[in-house]
C-alpha cells in the first residue's frame, strides 16, 4: 500500500476513534446528567437574598427572614437556615471541624430523615435550649460517648442523629449530608455568632408549599416587600432550578460536541472505506497479476484485509492516544460531570479501530478479490 | 552484370587487378556469392569499354606482367550516380509477386494450400537467415547489415501472408 | 497432456458479441513447442488465456490432465494456474516495490509451500537461468533481458508441465529474443514440459516444433514447423 494511502488510513481510524470516545463520553454523560434535569420539586422552594447569578447569596437578617415567613399563606412549612462552615467543635478531649448549621424546629420535614433520638422541638427552639442533633458521620466517630458537644463556650447536648440525603439540587451548592450539627437557629446567632438578628447569617429561607407555584411565591413576596423601605432582593427558586440551569448549558455544549463528534464519525467512516478502495483500485494491476499466478480470492481478501487491519492497529493506538489527551482536557473543563476515561476505555478504542478495520476492509477486499486476471493484463502500462 | 557498380566502387578507392578484385568483392558479400573468373573479366571489359575504367600493365620482375585498373572520372561521376536512389521501385521484385497474380487462377483448395506452403518457405528463410546473422559476430560489417535487411523483409512477407492466409480463409 | 474440444468463448451480448473462440479443437502432449501465429484479433490470446485458466470457455470440454476443468470455481482456477502453468507476458509484469527474489517467489505464496523454503526454491531457479546475482535488484534496474528472465524464473518456480508465453520477445531486441526462446527450447528439450506462445515473429515461431494458424477464432492450421535448408542465391544465378 503506498504510504500516503496508509497514512490516510491511520489518520482516518484515529478519528473515528476519537469521535467514537467523544460520542460515547457524551452520550454517558447525557445520559446520566439527564435524570437530574428532570428534577424539579414541585411545592418546594427557597428564598434567598441573591444577586443575578444562581450562586450568589448576599444572606439575610434574621429579622427580616422571620418578616418573610409571616407573609407566607398558612399551611406552609418554612425553615430560616444559617451555616457556618469548618468551624472547629470539642468532643470530649478531642478537637474537630464540622458544619454547624442553625434551622428551625420545621428543618427535618424538608428532607427524608431517619432520626434516632429526636430533633430539637419547637419548644426547645422557643427556650433557647442547647441542644443539638448531629449526621451519623460524627457519631459513628464517637459512638454512645457523644453526648456533649462543644462549641465556643456553649456546650451543647446530642439529642439525635440524622440519617438521609439532604443533598438538594437548589440554589447553593450546600450539603448538609455529612459533618454537620443542627442546633436552633437563635440560639446558632446568639451562643455561636454572637450576632443580634439584624445580622445578615440567613443563607436560605426553605419552604414546603405544596398548593403554590413558583409564580405564587414570587408575587407573595413582591407584594409584600413593595411596602418595605429598602426592599432586598429576594428571589425565589424551585428545588432543582439552578443546579438546572448551569447543568443544561454544560449539557447543550456537550450535546454539540456529541453532534461533531458523530458528523467526524461519519466523515471518518466514509474517508476509510473510499481510501481502501482507492489503494485497491490503484494497484489493480498488481491484483490481477497475484491471481494469475495462482492467488486463490481467498488469498487476496486475506492480504488486502491484513493491509488494511495493519493500519487499523495503528490508527487505534493514535486515535486512544489522541483521545485520551481530548478527554483529560475536557475533564478539566467540565469536570464534574465527565465520564471516565481509563484503561477500559483505551482498549475498547483499540478493540473498535479494529472492528472498524475489519469491516470497512470487506468491500475493498472482495473488490479486489473479483478482478479479473484477464482484463487487468491486458491494459498498456 | 550486376556486379559492375560494385567493382566501380572498389576500384574508386584504389586500383586493383582482377585477381585482387575478385577477393575483395567476395569477401564483402562474406562467401554468399563466389565469382568466376569468367564473369570478372567479363565485367571488366564492359566497363573499360563504357570508358568508365582503364587498364595499364605493370611490369613484375619475377612473375608475367599483370593487367591493374582504375577508375576514370566518368567513372567516378558514374558511380555516383548510381548511388543516389532513383524514384523507382520495382513491384514485380521477385518471383512471388509474379506467382500472386496467377494465384487467383487456381481453384481455392489449391491456392490454400500454396499460401501455406509460402510461409512454410519464409518461415524457413527467416530460420536459416537468422543462423546466419548468429554466426556473424562483426554486427558492423556489410554482410551483418545484408542479412538483417533480408531477415525484416521475410518477416515483412510473413505478415502479409498470414494476411493472405486470413483473407483466403474467409473467403472460402 | 491437454485436451480442448470443441472449445468456444464469446464476450458481450446480443448485437455487439464477439466470438473470440470458435469450436476450437487442440491435443498437446508433454515435450511439445507449440507457436501460435495469426493477425491480431484472431484469438490467440483468448486461447492462451483459457489454455492457462485465466479465462473459462463459454462452451466445450477442456480437459487437463485427465481431469475437466473447463468450468472450475474461480479458487480451483486460480489452484491450478499455480500448480501446473508459468505465465510469461510480453509485458514482463514484475512488480516494481518486490526485488528480484520477491518476485520469482511470488507464485510460491499462493502454493502451500511454506516461507522458509521460498528463498532456496526461489534462488535455484534464478540459477538454473543464470542470474541468481540479480536476487536482491530491483526491476527498474534491469535491462530488458534480465526482467524476461526474472519473468521465466517466476514462471518456474512452482515447477508447472505447462509454460504459456504471450508475445514474450515483443519488448526485446532480436539478440536478447533469441536467448529467451533458446531459454525456452531447453525446457522442452530437457524436461519435456509445454511450451506454448503466441508470436508475430517468424524468428520465434520457426524455433517451436508445431505451428498453430489462426483466423478469426479458429485454428486453420495445426502442422510442423517447417525445417531444411533454404538456399540463398545471388543475381547472376
Amino acid at each position: 500500500m503506498k504510504p500516503l494511502y496508509r497514512r490516510l488510513l491511520i489518520v482516518g481510524i484515529a478519528m473515528g476513534v476519537v469521535a467514537t470516545s467523544l460520542i460515547i463520553g457524551v452520550g454517558q454523560t447525557l445520559f446520566l446528567q439527564r435524570s437530574r434535569i428532570g428534577n424539579l420539586v414541585s411545592g418546594a422552594y427557597w428564598i434567598y437574598h441573591g444577586g443575578d447569578s444562581p450562586n450568589t447569596i448576599y444572606g439575610m437578617s434574621l429579622d427580616l427572614a422571620r418578616t418573610v415567613q409571616s407573609w407566607l399563606p398558612k399551611g406552609t412549612a418554612s425553615s430560616a437556615v444559617a451555616v457556618d462552615y469548618g468551624r472547629s467543635i470539642r468532643i470530649g478531649p478531642e478537637f474537630y471541624q464540622s458544619n454547624v448549621v442553625g434551622t428551625d424546629f420545621t428543618f427535618l420535614q424538608f428532607f427524608e430523615l431517619e432520626v434516632e433520638g429526636r430533633f430539637f422541638t419547637e419548644e426547645e427552639q422557643e427556650t433557647r435550649k442547647r441542644v443539638c442533633a448531629v449526621t451519623s458521620d460524627i457519631y459513628e466517630l464517637f459512638g454512645s460517648d457523644l453526648k456533649f458537644i462543644t462549641i465556643g463556650d456553649a456546650e451543647f447536648e446530642v439529642v439525635g442523629v440524622v440519617r438521609g440525603e439532604m443533598y438538594r439540587q437548589g440554589a447553593m451548592p450546600l450539603d448538609y449530608s455529612t459533618n454537620s450539627v443542627f442546633l436552633p437557629i437563635e440560639v446558632y446567632y446568639s451562643d455561636i455568632q454572637n450576632e443580634d438578628s439584624l445580622a445578615g447569617l440567613v443563607a436560605e429561607i426553605a419552604v414546603l408549599a405544596p398548593e403554590l407555584t413558583k409564580g405564587d411565591l414570587q408575587r407573595v413576596l413582591s407584594a409584600n416587600l413593595s411596602s418595605l423601605e429598602n426592599a432586598p432582593s429576594l428571589k425565589v427558586l424551585q428545588w432543582g432550578e439552578a443546579d438546572r440551569t448551569e447543568l443544561v448549558r454544560v449539557l447543550l455544549a456537550l450535546t454539540a460536541i456529541f453532534l461533531v463528534a458523530f458528523v467526524v464519525f461519519l466523515l471518518a467512516g466514509l474517508n476509510i472505506v473510499q481510501i481502501a478502495s482507492a489503494s485497491v483500485y490503484d494497484r489493480h494491476r498488481v491484483f490481477g497479476l497475484k491471481a494469475a499466478l495462482g492467488a486463490a480470492p481467498g488469498d487476496i481478501v486475506k492480504e488486502v484485509s491484513q493491509e488494511i487491519l495493519g493500519c487499523a492497529l495503528q490508527g487505534g493506538y493514535l486515535g486512544v492516544v489522541v483521545a485520551g489527551i481530548v478527554n483529560t482536557l475536557l475533564n478539566h473543563y467540565v469536570g464534574k460531570y465527565w465520564a471516565a476515561f481509563n484503561m477500559v476505555t483505551a482498549l475498547a478504542g483499540v478493540v473498535l479501530a479494529l472492528v472498524v478495520g475489519w469491516i470497512t476492509s470487506l468491500i475493498p477486499a472482495r473488490k479486489a478479490a473479483m478482478i479479473d486476471p484477464v482484463k487487468a493484463l491486458r491494459e498498456e502500462r | 552484370m550486376a556486379v559492375k557498380h560494385v567493382f566501380l566502387a572498389l576500384l574508386a578507392k584504389q586500383p586493383m587487378h582482377g585477381y585482387e578484385l575478385k577477393n575483395a568483392f567476395e569477401e564483402i558479400a562474406a562467401g554468399s556469392w563466389p565469382l568466376n573468373f569468367g564473369q570478372v573479366y567479363q565485367t571488366l571489359n564492359r566497363l573499360e569499354r563504357d570508358g568508365f575504367i582503364e587498364s595499364f600493365e605493370v611490369v613484375q620482375e619475377d612473375k608475367p606482367d599483370k593487367k591493374v585498373y582504375q577508375i576514370t572520372e566518368d567513372g567516378r561521376d558514374h558511380l555516383k550516380e548510381w548511388l543516389q536512389q532513383d524514384d523507382h521501385w520495382n513491384l514485380f521484385f521477385d518471383e512471388q509477386a509474379l506467382r500472386l497474380m496467377a494465384l487467383p487462377l487456381v481453384d481455392s483448395a489449391l491456392s490454400g494450400e500454396i499460401l501455406k506452403g509460402y510461409r512454410n518457405f519464409i518461415l524457413r528463410v527467416i530460420a536459416g537467415l537468422t543462423k546466419m546473422l548468429e554466426e556473424e559476430k562483426d554486427t558492423t560489417s556489410t554482410y551483418y547489415a545484408l542479412l538483417e535487411r533480408n531477415i525484416l523483409r521475410a518477416e515483412a512477407d510473413l505478415t502479409w501472408i498470414n494476411r493472405m492466409i486470413e483473407r483466403w480463409e474467409r473467403h472460402a | 497432456m491437454l485436451e480442448l474440444n470443441g472449445i468456444s468463448k464469446v464476450y458481450g451480448q446480443g448485437a455487439s458479441q464477439v466470438e473470440a473462440l470458435r469450436d476450437v479443437d487442440l491435443n498437446i502432449s508433454p515435450g511439445e513447442f507449440v507457436a501460435v501465429m495469426g493477425t491480431s484479433g484472431c484469438g490467440k490470446t483468448t486461447l492462451l488465456n483459457i489454455i492457462g485458466c485465466l479465462d473459462t470457455a463459454t462452451s466445450g470440454i477442456y480437459t487437463l490432465q485427465g481431469k475437466d476443468v473447463s468450468r472450475l470455481s474461480l479458487k480451483d482456477k486460480a489452484r491450478v494456474r499455480n500448480k501446473t502453468f508459468g505465465f510469461v507476458f510480453q509485458a514482463f509484469n514484475l512488480l516494481a516495490e518486490y526485488t528480484v527474489l520477491e518476485n520469482v517467489t511470488l507464485p510460491l505464496r499462493y502454493s502451500g509451500v511454506p516461507k522458509r523454503r521460498w528463498k532456496e526454491q526461489g534462488l535455484g531457479v534464478l540459477e538454473r537461468l543464470g542470474i541468481a546475482d540479480l536476487s536482491s535488484r530491483y526491476p527498474d534496474q534491469l535491462s530488458g533481458g534480465q526482467q524476461q528472465r526474472v519473468a521465466i524464473a517466476r514462471a518456474l518456480v512452482n515447477d508447472p508441465e505447462i509454460i504459456i508465453a504471450d508475445e514474450p520477445t515483443g519488448n526485446l531486441d532480436t539478440g536478447t529474443g533469441r536467448e529467451i526462446v533458446s531459454v525456452l527450447c531447453d525446457l522442452v528439450e530437457k524436461q519435456k514440459k509445454i511450451v506454448i506462445l503466441a508470436t508475430h515473429d517468424g524468428a520465434v515461431a520457426s524455433r517451436a516444433q508445431r505451428l498453430l494458424q489462426m483466423v478469426d477464432g479458429r485454428i486453420i492450421d495445426d502442422s510442423t514447423v517447417p525445417t531444411g535448408a533454404v538456399s540463398f542465391s545471388h543475381p547472376a544465378e
